[in-house]
């Protein structure tokens, strides 16, 4: 009698929390910073940027100082930045699409037939890594991630979902996620990023998915999409996953200390 | 206790069960019956509709392909799978992948399930990876015999999207865009033995990056978008074609370049003899405000054109057809999309 009690309680207790989380991952699809707006021509117009001001940039656009200093070099460099900061501080409607076989997407917009681009992705090279925290299955936020591979033609290689191979998509779907982060390995030369995509795009594409793909494969023959990036950046010397073991999940590379973060969407900046 | 489980067993059922209601895990909910609106626009008198078209939600994992008539809208039952530019049935994919796999087992290569891209000319499919000529399969369709062409030629290994193939006399011309680069090559590859009779590097404006950005004719000469303009390769020299417009696409069907571009309202379209001799330039009326082309086709002076319609709240798709003839539109099609769905880039087969 006393175990079925406490079996009772505890499948009440764990279907309780489980209830609780799946409607906590249905409210939180999306983080508003909670910053007023503030007017950055006076401060954009500036000839040179102190710390405080890269940090209010930040703040108000969701942009990172390399990113500021490389959108400087343009012509309507205030434009854009305040763009940016007109995108990242907006309330958004996000609406959840079915990813067989048990994945919701999240994506901005009221229904799958009225999408709406969120944002826009700050300039990107070629081996720079994109995550949403936009997808979860059973209740874990998994997430997903992809890498750039082909700047010029905008295209990122990615392992999707079971049941498929991994392969080319175009870039600018990234912006319908309401949530977004983009990565790059600190103080890498381009000639590495060019040599870690140039390798992804040889030897990782077509891939089979499976969630269960092993690290430890010689030449990669299956993989999932943070084992992808993990498998790009491994022979050249980044152990991307932050935390070791068997299993790579998007949030354990996101949190390499070989990466920087260079823009965030939807995400708040302290926690996430 | 028991009566405390039984509560929470049904407040989890209803709150998973709101949640499965809401998405497409559950067979309860009717699917949609049909993603037919309204025909806006029949002129067809005797000219036949006949298309297929591709949906596929944001994986491209699942597909839903419909065929178009001028009465009807009919969900297909056949099953398609996709490959990076396109879609095709899935028992020819197979059919396509044991025999290149075959064939790869021969040469000591790793097994393959995806590729780039498929073209299918007058018996042959081609079957492009993105590792240059090295990973272009030709099969021959009769007997599915698999052959890959030989070459000596240094950036015919470079990594590349192989975009557009068309069948001269005596050989087959590719035009292929280099991944991470503006650059393009052209192969010409001989008929009979599939070797490398002749290539070049070229270089293309920058505006011109994706497949139907680029066309290749039946002697070799290649079209490339640019600024206002066309810029063509023939076999001898380059050629600055200008254009009263700002194209985004370029086409070589059946003898004639097409090149087009939408605006707020209009559809512009330019069409070419092989001589580069201006046969018509128009602007006909797009099937509402701000239409997205996603995909055109030309067959017996008959334009299909396929747009999205990023602000209607019911139907985001369009079927419009011109006459190019006399310039009319002579028929337009509504469609709503399948629950979840896309039409996807570039997806329609034509009958």
């Amino acid at each position: 009698m006393k175990f079925k009690s406490f079996f009772y309680i505890f499948f009440i207790i764990l279907v309780l929390s489980w209830s609780l989380h799946f409607v906590y991952l249905y409210l939180t699809p999306h983080y508003t910073p909670k910053v007023k707006p503030v007017d950055l021509k006076p401060l954009l117009s500036k000839p040179s940027f102190s710390s405080e001001d890269y940090q209010l940039i930040f703040e108000q656009t969701g942009l990172s100082q390399p990113i500021v200093d490389e959108l400087r070099l343009s012509a309507d460099f205030e434009e854009q930045l305040c763009k940016f900061q007109r995108n990242y501080l907006a309330e958004i409607k996000v609406y959840n699409i079915y990813m067989p076989p048990a994945t919701l997407c999240q994506m901005v917009g009221s229904s799958p037939s009225n999408k709406v681009q969120a944002f826009t992705l700050a300039p990107y090279h070629n081996g720079y890594i994109l995550f949403t925290d936009a997808t979860h299955s059973f209740g874990l936020r998994h997430g997903h991630i992809g890498l750039v591979v082909d700047e010029i033609r905008g295209l990122t290689l990615e392992a999707l979902s079971p049941g498929t191979v991994s392969c080319l998509q175009n870039i600018h779907k990234w912006e319908f996620y309401p949530t977004f982060k983009m990565l790059r390995l600190k103080d890498a030369s381009p000639s590495l990023m060019e040599d870690i995509s140039n390798y992804a795009l040889a030897q990782l594409q077509g891939l089979p998915y499976n969630i269960l793909s092993s690290k430890k494969q010689k030449i990669p023959y299956t993989t999932h999409c943070s084992l992808l990036v993990w498998q790009a950046f491994y022979p050249f010397g980044y152990d991307l996953d932050s935390t070791g073991g068997y299993f790579v999940l998007p949030q354990d590379i996101i949190y390499s200390p070989f990466l920087e973060v260079l823009q965030i969407y939807g995400l708040n900046p302290i926690e996430d | 206790m028991k009566k405390i489980f039984l509560l929470v067993a049904c407040c989890m059922t209803l709150l998973f069960g709101m949640d499965i209601l809401s998405n497409p895990f559950s067979k309860s909910i009717p699917a949609i019956k049909t993603i037919q609106g309204p025909v806006l626009i029949d002129r067809l008198n005797e000219n036949d509709l006949k298309m297929i078209l591709f949906y596929s939600d944001i994986s491209s994992s699942h597909i839903e392909a419909y065929t178009v008539d001028s009465t009807q809208v009919t969900p297909l039952d056949t099953t398609y799978t996709s490959y990076t530019e396109g879609f095709i049935e899935n028992s020819q994919n197979l059919l396509l992948l044991e025999a290149v796999n075959n064939y790869r087992a021969l040469e000591g290569l790793e097994p393959i399930s995806y590729y780039h891209n498929y073209i299918e000319i007058n018996g042959y499919g081609f079957l492009s990876l993105t590792k240059g000529l090295s990973t272009l399969y030709i099969i021959d369709l009769s007997t599915y015999a698999v052959t890959c062409p030989t070459f000596d030629s240094a950036y015919a290994l470079d990594e590349q999207y192989i975009y557009q193939i068309s069948e001269g006399e005596d050989c087959y011309y590719i035009l292929s865009a280099a991944a991470n680069s503006y650059k393009a090559y052209w192969y010409a590859l001989n008929k009979n033995d599939f070797s490398l009779s002749d290539s070049k590097q070229l270089s293309p404006p920058s505006k011109a990056l994706y497949r139907n950005q680029y066309a290749i004719d039946e002697t070799g000469t290649s079209y490339f978008i640019g600024n206002h303009s066309l810029l063509i390769m023939t076999l001898d020299e380059t050629i600055n074609l200008p254009l009263s417009f700002n194209p985004d696409s370029v086409y070589f069907n059946e003898g004639k370049i097409y090149t087009f571009s939408t605006s707020e309202l209009f559809l512009s379209y330019a069409i070419y003899d092989p001589k580069l001799g201006l046969e018509d330039t128009r602007q006909v009326n797009l099937p509402n405000k701000f239409v997205t082309l996603i995909g055109c086709h030309i067959k017996d002076d008959i334009l299909y054109t396929l747009t999205y319609d990023e602000t209607h709240p019911l139907y985001r798709n369009y079927i419009t057809l011109y006459n190019l003839k006399d310039h009319n539109m002579m028929y337009c099609l509504a469609l709503k999309l399948p629950k979840n769905m896309t039409l996807a880039l570039q997806d329609a087969h034509y009958d």
